[in-house]
């Protein structure tokens, strides 16, 4: 029981991860949420859909199709919804930022239709079996995808020209603007990069339940964006932990205290997180004004 | 000089006299019941969002959360008409200042943790909170009646006069709407209105010169959240069911919305923002099908030409 708990928590808690680190990286940079975060992640599942139900493409093929898609809506809403309003109001990107979650989902609403569709099962859903808790295939490759892809994010941060530059970017503009960056190019990237972890993570959700909808970025972003600032906002192995631990608690309250309140939970856990340690578990700066 | 502008102040005023005698009279002159429970719906989203303008546009406090009380001042409504004193009407009445104090005290429950926090936290904090409610409207089933909602909510009366419908509840929004107002104008124009611009534009230099930043601000959020209870109030015995999907993250969106696109920390900002959101829906009804995406595209379009607002200044 106990086992079985924390596979299921790990499960849904590392794609929470995989979603927050798209906002960890936008608002690391940015200072902005990105609310369309989580209908990219939806645009991905779809993406996956279209390609694999309907085009019947092979797997792989599909996964890049899904990535692509997302991605290039990531470049399309900061084009088009942030970058025109850059020096405005916090408030007024956030307002604009809504504006793209409703623009995005209710086309995907009228391009796929507003019922919830089934998504084909492409791993074959062999049980595996540990010590009395049993899992799928797919359940051990969603943590063990969404860890890889944490490690990979985080040495291309790490270690490559762009990645210092986002670095830079996000810890002093003017002083990265002076030293020769394009923070426009850098900012290009990180939507695009952010995008498309969240497109893997939309796949990968929508093979797990094996149904996708129009609205299934709602919550699921709203739940990534705490899990990254239960992580500390900014941090790639915050988002990743943040996730895990959003993941874990649902999971166990939902076995030992009651499943109506699993959705209230996130957010007791961040009123918690912002009285205690605002800057989160692995953050660093406490307050990046607003 | 100065009888000059005393001249154009008293000009306004009858300006706006005049306006608010048109505003009296319309559903009595436009007989269209459907325009009337449109007006209805306004009047309380202009009492909603006037309210969450205080936090928002006086005192600078991004609310994501504003729902929730707008929540809790229609189930404590409910409850108190339905459970409390059923049958009289004075159970509508009673409501009120129940609903009233239970918004405030709420209101000082959200601030007193969550306003040591900046910005976009706050905004996240906020955001939590209002879920939190909805998911108490949700679980609480013994109080609440769950999913389900509560049902047959009496309609307001004064005695043995209905006041449920049409023109005769106009009667009642625009009452509340009015003293709401004027109530807000004064508070705006009086030392409230000093101390939020202080702390709006410089909190550190406010807190130097003596305003007490933490009390400004938590007088904003408990009087925000008080005017949200009094509009749910209205709104529960004006469509008589509720349910916990009424008071969700998009309500406290669209009103919010509505404060941003008015004007935020102007006085007819909340007001304009309110009439465009509530009318303008209703002029793509011909195209339903695209209507929340028009809506979508004019937020993004509307925040690019004018990110201060419809009537801000800035």
């Amino acid at each position: 029981m106990l086992l079985q708990q924390i596979i299921n928590g790990l499960t849904v808690g590392s794609t929470y991860g995989l979603v927050a680190l798209g906002y960890t990286l936008i608002y690391g940079v940015l200072g902005l949420i990105n609310f369309a975060h989580g209908e990219i992640y939806m645009i991905g599942a779809f993406m996956g859909f279209t390609t694999l139900a309907l085009a019947n493409l092979p797997f792989w093929f599909s996964i890049a199709l899904s990535v692509l898609g997302a991605a290039t809506t990531g470049f399309f809403v900061e084009r088009i919804a942030y970058r025109p309003i850059r020096k405005a109001t916090k408030s007024a990107q956030l307002i604009s930022a809504l504006g793209m979650s409703i623009v995005l989902r209710n086309l995907a609403m009228l391009a796929w239709g507003s019922k919830t569709l089934p998504f084909p099962r492409v791993l074959a859903n062999d049980a595996l079996d540990i010590a009395g808790a049993r899992f799928s295939v797919l359940q051990a490759v969603i943590p063990l995808c969404a860890v890889a892809l944490m490690f990979a994010l985080n040495g291309y941060i790490g270690h490559t020209r762009m990645g210092i530059s986002v670095r830079a970017v996000s810890l002093d503009p003017e002083m990265a603007s002076m030293m020769g960056i394009e923070s426009n190019r850098v900012i290009g990237a990180v939507f695009i990069l952010g995008s498309a972890l969240g497109g893997i993570a939309g796949m990968l959700v929508a093979m797990f339940y094996a149904s996708i909808s129009f609205d299934m970025g709602v919550i699921v972003g709203i739940k990534s964006f705490i899990a990254a600032i239960l992580g500390g906002i900014g941090s790639i192995h915050g988002a990743m932990i943040g996730g895990l631990i959003l993941g874990l608690a649902e999971s166990f309250a939902a076995a030992y205290i009651s499943p109506a309140y699993k959705d209230a939970l996130a957010f007791v856990l961040l009123l918690l997180v912002l009285l205690f340690k605002p800057s989160g578990i692995l953050g660093v700066s406490s307050e990046k004004g607003g | 000089m100065g009888a000059i502008r005393r001249e154009r102040a008293g000009n306004k005023l009858v300006v706006l006299a005049g306006l608010w005698v048109v505003a009296m009279l319309t559903p009595f002159v436009v007989r269209d019941g459907y325009v009337i429970h449109l007006l209805n719906v306004l009047g309380i989203y202009v009492i909603l969002s006037a309210g969450l303008n205080i936090s928002v546009g006086l005192a600078g406090l991004l609310h994501l959360g504003h729902a929730g009380f707008y929540g809790l001042g229609a189930y404590a409504g409910a409850i108190t008409s339905t459970r409390v004193i059923p049958g009289s009407w004075l159970g509508f009445w009673a409501g009120l200042p129940v609903a009233v104090v239970l918004g405030m005290l709420a209101g000082a429950v959200l601030g007193a943790p969550s306003l040591r926090l900046r910005g976009h936290y706050f905004a996240i904090a906020t955001l939590g909170f209002g879920e939190i409610m909805r998911s108490l409207m949700l679980n609480l089933v013994e109080i609440t009646q769950g999913p389900f909602g509560i049902k047959a909510i009496p309609s307001p009366r004064l005695g043995s006069f209905d006041l449920g419908s049409g023109a005769r509840f106009y009667c009642l929004v625009f009452a509340v709407v009015t003293l709401v107002l004027l109530g807000l104008w004064n508070l705006q124009h009086g030392r409230f209105g000093r101390f939020w611009q202080a702390v709006r534009e410089d909190e550190v230099v406010a807190q130097v010169m003596g305003v007490n930043v933490f009390a400004a601000k938590m007088w904003a959020l408990m009087i925000s959240s008080g005017l949200a209870a009094v509009a749910g109030w209205l709104y529960a015995h004006y469509v008589s069911y509720i349910n916990p999907s009424n008071f969700s993250l998009d309500e406290s969106i669209l009103v919010l919305c509505m404060v941003i696109l008015g004007g935020r920390g102007t006085f007819w900002g909340p007001v304009i923002g309110s009439a465009l959101l509530v009318l303008f829906p209703e002029l793509l009804r011909p195209i339903a099908e695209l209507r929340l995406l028009v809506y979508g595209v004019a937020l993004v379009v509307l925040m690019a030409v004018r990110p201060e607002g419809v009537v801000g200044t800035k």
